[in-house]
C-alpha cells in the first residue's frame, strides 16, 4: 500500500467509500491465524459468550447430579468423594466461569458500542484475558474429570484445603484457577475503565452515559478492590500447600480465620460484581419499554455507587457464627441491612418509570418481571440472615443455599436472560422467537421458586449444607423430591433457551439496526456490528440519543479510515481529545496467554516453574509490546 | 400471627424435631421469635412490592413521551415515601436483632454449674464432663446430657478442621475453629431428645456427624452422671470375656478407650466406648445402636461411612460375635 491510500480521511470520501474503506481496515485476517489474532471486542465477547455458556452447561448438569443425589434420604447415587467434588465445581464453575465471565462478556460487546467507540480499550489485553480465562476453566474441569478435581467447597476453607487435610493436588488446581480467573477478571475491569473515561464519544457527558455503561464502570472498579484480596489469600493457600509456609497454620502461628476475612473480602463485593451489571441490565430494558427515559437517573447512578461502597463492608456476615465480637457483629448487621436502600431505590425508580407506561411485554420484560417475582425474595431472606441471632440459626443450612440461588437467578440470571433476549439481534442480526421465549420464562420462574422454594423451608428444618445424604427420619425427603423436581424444571427451560438459541441461529438475518426503536448508541450500529461498528462517532447532546435523533445526523469526521484509529475524549464532559493509533491484532496475547498458563500449571507440580516459566511469559510480552511502528 | 405464619410456610412447624422454631431453650425461643418477626415483615414487603411492579407493568399508559413536571414530582415523592418506608423497616430490623442479640449475650452470662469440654474430631464428637474431683470427670462421645433448666457450660475446640456445633431446638450455631478455642453456655428448658449436627463443611463424613443432646431432669442427669463415671464392669459371661481379650489385643484397643479394661486405647482418637452399650447411635449418628448395626459396622465401617477412620476387620465370625457381645455389655 502506498502512502497515499494510507493517508485518506473520512473528509475525502463519500458515505459509500468510507463504509467499504473502514471495513476492510477493521476486519480481522481469515482463516485460523485471523481468529487467533483478533483484537475485536466483539469476537472476543462472542467467544467469552459461548464459553461461558458452556460452563453454565457443565455447572448445570452437576447441579442435576448434587439434585438426583439428594432427591430422596439414603441415596447412593453419589458417594462423598465425588459428591464432595461435584458440589464444589458446581460452585466454582458458576461463580468463577459462568456468573463473573458472562457479566464481562456482555459488558466487553456492549459497552463500547454504548459509548460510541470503534473497539474497547487495551484490546490485545481483552484477546490475552479470554485466552487465560478459557486455559484456567479447561485446566480444573480436565483436572476435575481426571478425579483431582478440588472437593474443599467454592469457599475452600482451611485447614480443609490446606497442605494437612487437602490430599493430593486437588486444592491446588483450585488455588492456580483463581489465579487464573483473577487476571482475567482484573484485564477486563481496566478495559472496561478505561473505555469508559478515555473512549467516549464526544459530549457524553456523565450524566449522559447509559445506565448499563455506569453498572459497568462500578463493577469494574469493585473487581479492582476486591481482587487484590484473593489474590493474597489464595497465593498464602498455595504457598502454605507447596511450600510449606504456616499462614493458616494455628500451631505455627498462623491463622484460619485469616482466610476467611481475606476470602469474604473479596467473596462479598463478587456477589455485587455479578448482580450490578444484572440491574443495569434490568434497567436498560426497563427504559426500553418503558419508552421514556428512566425515571430517577441520578438516583439510580448515586445507587450503583452506593451499592459498591457497600459492598466491601460487610463481609463479617459470612462468618456471624465464627465468634467475632459482637459489637462488630452489629455494625456489619446495619451495613448489610443499608445495601437495601439503594437497591431498594432503583426498584422504586424502574416502577416509577413503568408506572405510566404502556407496555408490550415481550419476554425481555417478562424476565425483569422474573426479577422481581424471584429476587425480591432472595433479597428479602439476605436481610433476615443479615440480624445476627437469625442467622447464626441458618447459616450453614439449606435456607442459606436456597437464598443465594434466589439472589443469583432472579438478581442476575433473570435479567441476564432478558438482556440476551434484548440484544440478540445485535449480537447476531437474528430475532429469538417470542413465543418459545415466554414458554422459556414460565419454566424458569415456575422452576426456579419449585426448586429453591423448599430450601428455604429445609434449612429451617434443620438440614445442614454440603452433607452428600440424609437419613429417613430427618424428615427432609419430600421437600427434597419437591427440589430435585424444580431443578428439573430449571434445566429443561435451559434446553428451550438452547433450542431457541440454535433454530434462530440456522434463521435468516432479518433484524435491522434498531428493531426496538431503543434510545442506545449501539442501536445506531448495523444488526450485527460492522467491523469498525459506526461509519461516524456520533456527537452525542442527549441521555437517550436515538430517541433525540434517529439519524444521529451530529457526528465527528476527521478520522483516518485506512488505519485504525479511535477518538479520545477527556474530561467528565467529554470533549474531544486526540486521535489514538489502535493496536494491531496480534498473536502475542495468545502466546502469553500459553505462557502463563504453563506457569501457572507447571507451578503446582514443581513450585521452581514460577521462576522458570517466568522467561517465556517475559518473552511473550517483549514480542507483544514490541513498538514496530510509529503512527 | 403465629397461625398465619404457619399456615404461609407451614412445613417447619408440622415437623417439629429439628426445626429451629420449635424451640426446646430460651436461646432458641428468643430467635424463634425474632424469625417469625422477620419472616412475617419480609413476606409482607415482597408481597407490597411485587404487586407494585405487576400494576406498573399491567396499568394502561401512554405509548410514549417525558413525564410532565407534575407528574415528575408526584413520583419523586412517592419513591421518597417508599425509601423512608424502608429505612424504618431496617431500623426496626436492626433494633429487633440487636435487642435479640442482648437478650442471648444475658443468658450466656448466668453462673453454669456445669462445665462440658466438647472436642470436635473428623468425624465424631467427643464430650469430656470435668468435675473438680477428677475421679467424678468422665469421657464419652457422640451424646451430650443436659439437666434441665440449668446453663451448662460448654468449651468447644478442635483437633482438626473447622466444625460447627448446631442443636436447632436449643440455640444458635458455634464455629469451632482450630487455635480458637471459646466457651459458650447452653440452657435447654425442655426434657427430651435433640438432634445436633456439626453445620460446617469438615470433610468426607460431614454428612454422619451427629450427636444427641439428652434433656433430663437433674435427679435422672446425676444418675446418668455417676453411672458414666464409674469404670467398665468385668463382663460376667465367657463369650463376653473372650470378646474383651479381643478388644484389647486386635486392632480396637489401640484406638479406642474401655475405662477398666486392659485396651490401652489412647484417648482422643477415637469415641471412647466405656459405655457405649447405653448411648442411642453408633458412628456418631450413622446408624442405631442396636446388636445387628454394631455387627455390621464392625465388620465394615467403610460400607457405612467411607473415610472414616476406623479400619475394616478381619476377624472370624466368631470372635466378632464375641466381640459383639462384649461391647453389648458395656451398660
Amino acid at each position: 500500500m502506498n502512502e497515499t491510500v494510507k493517508d485518506r480521511y473520512d473528509t475525502d470520501l463519500s458515505d459509500h467509500e468510507i463504509t467499504v474503506a473502514l471495513k476492510k481496515t477493521w476486519s480481522d485476517r481469515p482463516g485460523l491465524w485471523g481468529w487467533l489474532c483478533s483484537v475485536d471486542h466483539k469476537s472476543i465477547a462472542r467467544r467469552y459468550l459461548i464459553t461461558a455458556c458452556v460452563f453454565l452447561g457443565l455447572g448445570g448438569i452437576l447441579s442435576l447430579l448434587i439434585r438426583i443425589q439428594l432427591a430422596a434420604p439414603d441415596k447412593a447415587a453419589l458417594g462423598p468423594d465425588a459428591y464432595n467434588q461435584i458440589f464444589t465445581m458446581h460452585g466454582t464453575t458458576m461463580m468463577f466461569l459462568f456468573a463473573v465471565p458472562v457479566m464481562e462478556a456482555i459488558g466487553v460487546y456492549i459497552v463500547p458500542l454504548m459509548v460510541g467507540s470503534r473497539i474497547i480499550a487495551f484490546p490485545r489485553l481483552n484477546a490475552f484475558s479470554y485466552w487465560v480465562y478459557l486455559f484456567g476453566g479447561t485446566m480444573v474441569w480436565v483436572a476435575f474429570l481426571l478425579n483431582v478435581g478440588p472437593d474443599a467447597g467454592w469457599f475452600s476453607y482451611v485447614p480443609l484445603a490446606g497442605p494437612e487435610y487437602g490430599a493430593g493436588k486437588r486444592s491446588d488446581f483450585w488455588a492456580q484457577l483463581i489465579t487464573f480467573t483473577e487476571i482475567s477478571a482484573l484485564a477486563v475491569a481496566v478495559e472496561i475503565i478505561v473505555t469508559v473515561f478515555k473512549f467516549r464519544a464526544p459530549g457524553m457527558s456523565l450524566n449522559r452515559i447509559p445506565i448499563f455503561v455506569w453498572a459497568m464502570l462500578v463493577t469494574s472498579f469493585c473487581i479492582i478492590f476486591a481482587m487484590p484480596s484473593i489474590v493474597v489469600c489464595s497465593s498464602m493457600l498455595i504457598s502454605d500447600r507447596l511450600i510449606g509456609t504456616h499462614f493458616f497454620n494455628p500451631a505455627e502461628g498462623g491463622d484460619a480465620l485469616l482466610w476467611q476475612h481475606l476470602f469474604w473480602f473479596f467473596g462479598h463485593p463478587e456477589v455485587y460484581i455479578i448482580f450490578l451489571p444484572a440491574v443495569g441490565m434490568a434497567a436498560t430494558i426497563v427504559e426500553n419499554a418503558a419508552r421514556r427515559p428512566i425515571f430517577g437517573y441520578p438516583l439510580i447512578v448515586l445507587s450503583l455507587i452506593s451499592i459498591g461502597f457497600l459492598s466491601f463492608g460487610l463481609w463479617v456476615h459470612h462468618m456471624f457464627a465464627a465468634g467475632l465480637p459482637r459489637i462488630g457483629n452489629s455494625f456489619f448487621t446495619a451495613s448489610s441491612m443499608a445495601i437495601t436502600i439503594p437497591t431498594g431505590a432503583q426498584l422504586f425508580c424502574w416502577i416509577a418509570t413503568l408506572w405510566d407506561a404502556k407496555v408490550r411485554v415481550s419476554t425481555s420484560v417478562l424476565f425483569v418481571a422474573g426479577f422481581f417475582l424471584i429476587f425480591v425474595l432472595g433479597g428479602l431472606t439476605g436481610v433476615m440472615i443479615a440480624a445476627v441471632p437469625f442467622d447464626q440459626q441458618v447459616t450453614d443450612t439449606y435456607f442459606i443455599v436456597g437464598h443465594i440461588h434466589y439472589v443469583l437467578l432472579g438478581g442476575a440470571v433473570a435479567p441476564l436472560l432478558g438482556a440476551v433476549y434484548h440484544w440478540f439481534p445485535k449480537f447476531t442480526g437474528r430475532f429469538l422467537d417470542e413465543r418459545l421465549g415466554r414458554w422459556h420464562f414460565w419454566c424458569y420462574l415456575l422452576g426456579t421458586n419449585l426448586a429453591f422454594a423448599p430450601m428455604l423451608l429445609l434449612g429451617v428444618m434443620g438440614m445442614t449444607r454440603r452433607i452428600y445424604t440424609y437419613s429417613k427420619d430427618t424428615g427432609w425427603g419430600d421437600l427434597n423430591a419437591l427440589s430435585s423436581f424444580g431443578a428439573g424444571l430449571l434445566a429443561f427451560s435451559f434446553l428451550l433457551f438452547a433450542l431457541n438459541v440454535l433454530r434462530s441461529l440456522r434463521g435468516r438475518r432479518s433484524a435491522p439496526a434498531n428493531p426496538w426503536d431503543a434510545p442506545t448508541l449501539e442501536w445506531a450500529c448495523e444488526s450485527p456490528p460492522e467491523p469498525h461498528n459506526f461509519d461516524f462517532i456520533p456527537l452525542v447532546s442527549s441521555r437517550v440519543p436515538l430517541w433525540q435523533d434517529r439519524e444521529l445526523a451530529r457526528k465527528v469526521t476527521g478520522l483516518h479510515v485506512d488505519s485504525k484509529e479511535v477518538l479520545i475524549t477527556r474530561g467528565s464532559d467529554a470533549r474531544a481529545d486526540l486521535r489514538e493509533p489502535v493496536p494491531a491484532p496480534s498473536i502475542w496475547p495468545f502466546i502469553a496467554s500459553i505462557a502463563t498458563t504453563v506457569m501457572l500449571i507447571g507451578s503446582i507440580f514443581k513450585p521452581s516453574a514460577l521462576l522458570w516459566g517466568s522467561l517465556p511469559v517475559g518473552a511473550a510480552l517483549i514480542g507483544w509490546l514490541y513498538p514496530r511502528e510509529r503512527p | 400471627m403465629k397461625f398465619w405464619a404457619v399456615a404461609l410456610v407451614g412445613a417447619p412447624a408440622r415437623s417439629p424435631d429439628r426445626s429451629m422454631f420449635s424451640p426446646a431453650g430460651p436461646a432458641a425461643e428468643a430467635i424463634a421469635r425474632l424469625g417469625w418477626w422477620l419472616t412475617a415483615v419480609c413476606l409482607a414487603v415482597a408481597v407490597v412490592s411485587i404487586c407494585l411492579f405487576l400494576m406498573a407493568l399491567l396499568r394502561r399508559g401512554t405509548a410514549r413521551g417525558e413525564d410532565g413536571g407534575r407528574k415528575e414530582r408526584l413520583k419523586t415523592r412517592w419513591v421518597a415515601l417508599g425509601l423512608v418506608v424502608t429505612v424504618l423497616i431496617l431500623s426496626g430490623f436492626v433494633s429487633a436483632s440487636f435487642l435479640t442479640d442482648r437478650t442471648l449475650s444475658q443468658l450466656g452470662q448466668q453462673a453454669a454449674a456445669i462445665d462440658v469440654e466438647i472436642i470436635a474430631h473428623q468425624w465424631w464428637w467427643e464430650i469430656r464432663y470435668l468435675d473438680p474431683t477428677p475421679s467424678a470427670g468422665f469421657v464419652t462421645a457422640n451424646e451430650l446430657h443436659l439437666p434441665q433448666g440449668e446453663p451448662v457450660s460448654l468449651r468447644l475446640s478442635s483437633d482438626d478442621v473447622i466444625h460447627s456445633l448446631w442443636i436447632p431446638n436449643l440455640d444458635r450455631k458455634w464455629d469451632i475453629i482450630p487455635g480458637h478455642p471459646q466457651s459458650v453456655e447452653l440452657t435447654a428448658r425442655q426434657v427430651g431428645l435433640w438432634h445436633g449436627r456439626c453445620a460446617e463443611f469438615c470433610g468426607y463424613q460431614h454428612a454422619h456427624m451427629d450427636f444427641i443432646a439428652i434433656v433430663e431432669p437433674r435427679a435422672a442427669f446425676d444418675r446418668w452422671r455417676v453411672r458414666q463415671a464409674v469404670a467398665a464392669q468385668a463382663p460376667d459371661s465367657a463369650l463376653g470375656r473372650r470378646g474383651a481379650a479381643i478388644f484389647a489385643q486386635s486392632f480396637c484397643g489401640t484406638c479406642h478407650v474401655v475405662r477398666g479394661s486392659d485396651a490401652p486405647g489412647y484417648s482422643g482418637t477415637a469415641p471412647d466406648l466405656t459405655h457405649l452399650a447405653s448411648r442411642t447411635t453408633l458412628a456418631a449418628g450413622a446408624l442405631p445402636n442396636r446388636r445387628d448395626t454394631l455387627a455390621a459396622w464392625i465388620a465394615d465401617p467403610q460400607h457405612f461411612k467411607p473415610g472414616t477412620k476406623m479400619t475394616v476387620n478381619t476377624l472370624s465370625p466368631a470372635d466378632a460375635s464375641a466381640l459383639v457381645s462384649y461391647l453389648e455389655s458395656l451398660q
